[in-house]
């Protein structure tokens, strides 16, 4: 036995639950699930326009705490657009109109990192060039700043969790923090400019930790000088608060909702058992804030449909509402919401939105209805809010398998051509590269039989879209059994495998116990990839999870154990079935699977070829690293800059890296105070590059936290 | 064991050195907070081995009782000791404390081939002391 052997022998000791804590994860975050018919879909079909008037009083309903004036109009398979009084409703044309208002100037800067994604169409790209490859070796801390705003649980606040990205623009460093105060930085140094804090209710009233993605901000095309408000940073509550404030001062913009607070949950007027949590700041386009909400789908069945709105970014009042479930569908399930981060083609004004899957996560018997825009990638016109195009990621969605990342907008080069291009990352591991003006693949997407479910009362979809170009960012099949878990084991894992169903992806969950590869922490997460539009090549991090997806018959079902994110009991409400989420572990908390638990990889948009896929991050485990051949969990995104470098914290192991475009390799890392998975700024202020990290730290990683904020330049 | 009956344990000695060093390492990983390693379960682990060490040390190098079955057990647990630390030392990431269990290896190296053995040499002064009386 060589010495590395016996390394990794000794360090699988100790690794226990460190995938633990991985895995099981995400449904928290995610929160909801699918629904069935397949493949593209057009705007203003005839089912779609069927039943207008119907639905129009119906939704008058929905909003019946309301006192706005709307209008309501089927858009797409099921999906309907309640007009508010701020608004223009759609045309009903049979064809969605194409709205072209062009970018915002002010958004447009090289130098800035303004909104969460890097700029709107999620590029997280920066066309910074002084940090290269060369010298990033020499790359040193220039400042460090805390929040204050961060809890291990230990005391009557939740755990904190934080992945907000740092905003730089308006010459200022823009922090959102989970205990939703906004904190404005001078970039150069760290001082603090102003803080705003709402007061805001630290409890877990949705999610299991308190949770921030950060801050959005909105300036007027000409800002009047001297009047306040021209520029605002808006910063989203648990409790379903939307704040707008002055981003020159932190006062509260009085015009804004109620003296800068607008009250969000006053359209949750459907199933309406939590609030409408404002986690992932809003998207921000042509004077409008379009805001998504987070939720939880695995304890009800029947919960808030999903809805988008788009609001004035002055005064909040609502223009429309988008809503993602039909009519008839929403007594007995939910959700089907945007928790994730939108991307937006400034160009074309068409709104990209990550819809996840309906409630509850992982039966369907009570939802058997189709639900076309459920677990989708759906283009809207900002304008109206109406469905230009929508295509289907998963059908009858009993996995949990959420839309969770925003698309990246970039044009490739195919046939001498330029073709306007997203791609969508997911959690069952495939890359869809589509048409991002009419939604059809540009790499082929073809439906495959898949297996049937053995649960009475479910309806597993048939079949399943797959893709083979790009290759998916997973293997095809599940790893295997660890043969070092298994000795440690005595065998244990391979029993367990053994006892397990297993038929490929998409394989429905079970009475026995179902291995899920990926499962619901996936695959690709709520980072998405990054994308350099000069060349093409588009980077993501992604994750090699198993975890065993067992339902139990209601009457069997006790609601025994649930640590939020990461497993245990989940009761689904009152359908049929309660169902269990656990990790595939041994008993001594060692993965039962092979790893590499964590890559990234690099993709040739142009051609679909993966130019590398390389184990990313160290797992830690009671302080001790595992091999780097192991990879890591991952939770962030990486960025991109223009010289050839890809920052990404998000590792277990608490270090921040930059890696070479070229070839996954590791240039320079450095040790942060906990896992950093927000993704990082990249900006030029007054010529100088910088890098900012926000540190946070997530409790399906670890159960480490930190409010550091840090930022790296080179020396003078 | 040794074969140095009369002169000076310079192994024990030099075991003794690096044993101090690495538990200064050891006292460092464990509380200095921001080495992403501080107050966990693996340093709390190798500060206690370390603490095992420097006592194993202190006995090999100045207790001269010693019978020859404890000394030879004395030695082998501090081998696997200066192993198992080097090991937990590797998987953190703490390189100071690695190096210093590699001094460690060689002075224990030392003291295997040319320490005095004490429990041998105890007993051969003995004899020598009844000879004579």
């Amino acid at each position: 036995m060589t010495r590395h052997h016996m390394t990794i022998l000794t360090a699988s000791f100790v690794l226990a639950g460190l995938v633990g804590y991985a895995q099981a994860q995400e449904n928290g975050s995610s929160e909801e699930e699918g629904g069935q018919p397949q493949g593209i879909t057009e705007t203003q079909d005839e089912s779609s326009e069927q039943g207008a008037s119907d639905d129009e009083a119906q939704t008058d309903e929905e909003d019946v705490a309301s006192t706005e004036e709307s209008s309501v109009t089927p858009t797409g398979p099921g999906g309907r657009v309640d007009t508010g009084p701020a608004g223009e409703a759609p045309s009903g044309d049979d064809q969605a109109s194409l709205p072209r208002p062009g970018p915002d100037a002010w958004m447009e800067t090289p130098d800035s990192w303004g909104t969460f994604n890097g700029d709107l169409r999620a590029q997280k790209y920066s066309p910074a060039e002084q940090i290269t490859p060369e010298n990033v070796s020499e790359l040193e801390q220039v400042w460090e700043y805390h929040t204050g705003d961060v809890s291990d649980g230990s005391d009557n606040i939740p755990m904190s969790v934080w992945s907000a990205t740092p905003l730089f623009i308006n010459d200022t460093l823009y922090l959102g923090t989970p205990f939703y105060r906004i904190i404005a930085l001078e970039p150069g140094s760290g001082e603090e400019k102003w803080t705003f804090d709402p007061d805001a209710r630290l409890e877990a009233l949705t999610q299991p930790n308190m949770k921030n993605r950060g801050v959005a901000y909105w300036q007027a095309d000409d800002p009047q000088e001297g009047e306040a408000c021209q520029k605002m940073v808006y910063i989203g509550t648990m409790d379903a608060k939307l704040y707008g404030v002055d981003a020159d001062t932190g006062e509260a913009c009085a015009d804004f909702g109620e003296d800068g607070m607008l009250d969000v949950n006053q359209w949750n007027t459907v199933n309406d058992k939590w609030p409408l949590s404002l986690l992932q700041p809003p998207t921000v386009y042509n004077d409008t804030l379009f805001l998504g909400w987070a939720g939880k789908d695995w304890t009800d069945a029947a919960a808030p449909p999903g809805t988008v709105f788009a609001l004035d970014a002055r005064t909040g009042e609502r223009k429309w509402t988008f809503h993602a479930l039909p009519e008839e569908v929403i007594e007995r399930t939910g959700t089907a919401n945007v928790w994730a981060s939108m991307s937006l083609d400034p160009e074309t004004g068409l709104l990209y939105i990550p819809i996840s899957s309906p409630s509850p996560n992982y039966y369907g018997g009570n939802r058997t209805e189709e639900m076309p825009l459920a677990t989708s990638v759906t283009a809207l016109n900002t304008e109206t809010g109406e469905v230009v195009w929508s295509r289907q990621l998963v059908h009858h969605d009993i996995w949990d398998y959420d839309t969770v990342a925003p698309p990246t907008l970039v044009d490739i080069q195919q046939d001498g051509e330029s073709v306007p291009a997203l791609v969508q990352p997911s959690k069952q591991g495939f890359l869809y590269v589509l048409n991002r003006e009419t939604g059809e693949p540009i790499y082929p997407i073809e439906e495959r039989e898949v297996p049937r479910s053995d649960v009475e009362g479910e309806e597993a979809a048939p079949t399943q879209p797959f893709v083979d170009t790009p290759e998916p960012v997973i293997p095809d099949e599940w790893p295997g059994v660890s043969k070092l878990a298994d000795i440690v084991s005595f065998g244990e894992c391979s029993r367990k495998a053994e006892g397990l169903r297993y038929e490929g992806l998409f394989t429905p969950p079970s009475l026995e116990g179902t291995i899920a590869y990926p499962p619901t922490t996936g695959g690709s997460q709520w980072g998405g990839g990054a994308v350099d539009p000069e060349s093409g090549v588009f980077v993501i991090n992604s994750n090699s999870v198993v975890q065993i997806y067992r339902l139990i018959p209601r009457d069997e079902f006790e609601q025994l154990e649930q640590s939020g994110e990461t497993g245990g009991y989940y009761a689904q409400g009152d359908t049929d079935y309660g169902f269990h989420l656990e990790t595939f572990l041994n008993w001594a908390g060692m993965p039962c699977w092979k790893p590499p638990y964590g890559t990234i990889a690099a993709y040739d948009l142009n051609t679909g070829e993966r130019l590398w896929n390389v184990p990313f991050g160290q797992v830690q485990k009671h302080g001790f690293y595992m091999p780097e051949s192991w990879g890591s969990v991952t939770i962030g995104s990486p960025v991109i800059t223009r010289s050839g470098l890809i920052f990404i914290g998000a590792s277990m192991d608490s270090r921040v890296r930059a890696l070479d475009m070229e070839s996954g390799e590791v240039l320079w890392k450095h040790l942060v105070d906990a896992p950093a998975v927000s993704m990082p700024a990249v900006y030029t202020y007054e010529g100088k590059q910088y890098v900012t990290f926000a540190v946070g730290g997530n409790s399906i990683l670890l159960p480490k936290v930190s409010d550091q904020v840090v930022t790296f330049a080179l020396p003078d | 064991m040794a074969s140095n009956p009369q002169g000076t344990p310079y192994g024990a000695w030099l075991l003794l050195a690096s044993s101090i060093i690495a538990w200064i390492l050891a006292v460092v990983a464990t509380f200095n907070e921001g080495n992403g390693i501080a107050y966990t379960p693996g340093t709390y682990l190798v500060l206690f081995s370390t603490t095992l060490l420097v006592i194993g040390a202190l006995l090999l190098s100045f207790v001269r009782g010693m019978g020859r079955g404890l000394s030879g057990l004395l030695v082998f647990l501090i081998l696997l000791d200066l192993l198992g630390t080097a090991l937990a030392a590797y998987l953190l990431e703490a390189n100071g404390l690695l190096i210093m269990m590699g001094v460690g290896l060689v002075a224990w190296l030392i003291h295997l081939v040319a320490d005095p053995a004490s429990g041998k040499h105890h007993r051969t002064t003995q004899r020598k002391e009844a000879a004579t009386s």
